[in-house]
């Protein structure tokens, strides 16, 4: 029982992290509201048994990307300013909630048939993948170096 | 035990909260933050329809889950960095004059 109160604490948690990114006014502030939403995630991933998951989750987002973040929008402090309607946000996100989740009431939900990700099974699921992530990485990679190639010629031009 | 449930509960409030984010914000960088709270519930749902209903064969999603969130963070810093540079606005209602 402890743990599932433990789990309802950290699920409002990150609910209010994520309402906090549209209230607070400081650019700093919004990015250690999103990176609490990372670390809270992967806190749930633990709830439900996904050890290597959170793992993976703290390195990639706590790690990679929060870290990218904080270095590079955050400490420039240039904007404080928030444009959020917090009524239509609120508005709107309960009224998506209600919609998206009223089909949840006609279901059974049982909690049974759970499996756990190991890392035995790692090379059984990267088995085949292996081009795509390659392909998935390198268009990436293609997206980000054209951005900054296309800034610097718009700021060259400028 | 904690039902399946709850956790997509708390995935359909993070979406929601994302989208609306978009919907009710002008400001660029939290715009795009709000998409990366939308990819956070994507990965949280993925997890919990895999492992309780499904069984196995997340890896791939999930992986291209992090990897468009991680090079959006790059595009956001960059684009970031340049509005601040050249002082423009984040007010994105005021960025179409600047495409005139």
């Amino acid at each position: 029982m402890v743990v599932f109160e433990a789990f309802i604490l950290v699920s409002l948690i990150t609910v209010i992290a994520a309402v906090l990114m549209f209230l607070l006014k400081d650019v700093l502030h919004i990015v250690l509201s999103l990176s609490m939403i990372f670390l809270l995630n992967s806190l749930i991933f633990l709830f439900m048994g996904q050890t290597l998951l959170a793992a993976i989750q703290i390195f990639v987002m706590i790690g990679g990307v929060s870290t990218f973040l904080f270095v590079g929008a955050a400490s420039m402090q240039y904007s404080k300013f928030s444009y959020s309607r917090v009524a239509i946000l609120s508005a709107m996100s309960i009224l998506l909630f209600a919609v998206i989740a009223y089909p949840l009431t006609t279901m059974n939900f049982t909690g049974m048939a759970q499996s756990q990700f190991n890392s035995a099974s790692i090379a059984q699921q990267f088995e085949g993948s292996t081009p795509i992530f390659y392909i998935m990485a390198l268009t990436m990679f293609g997206v980000c170096f054209g951005a900054v190639l296309i800034l610097r010629r718009i700021g060259a031009a400028k | 035990m904690i039902l399946e449930i709850y956790f997509i509960l708390v995935s359909f409030a993070l979406f929601a909260i994302g989208v609306a984010g978009i919907a009710a914000s002008r400001h660029f960088l939290i715009m795009i933050l709000s998409v990366e709270v939308i990819l956070v519930s994507a990965s949280l749902l993925g997890v919990v329809f895999f492992f309780f209903n499904v069984g196995g064969g997340i890896m791939l999603p999930l992986f291209l889950v992090w990897t468009i969130a991680a090079a959006e963070a790059i595009a956001l810093v960059a684009f970031y960095r340049y509005m601040a540079k050249f002082e423009l606005s984040l007010d994105v209602s005021k960025l179409s004059k600047y495409g005139e």
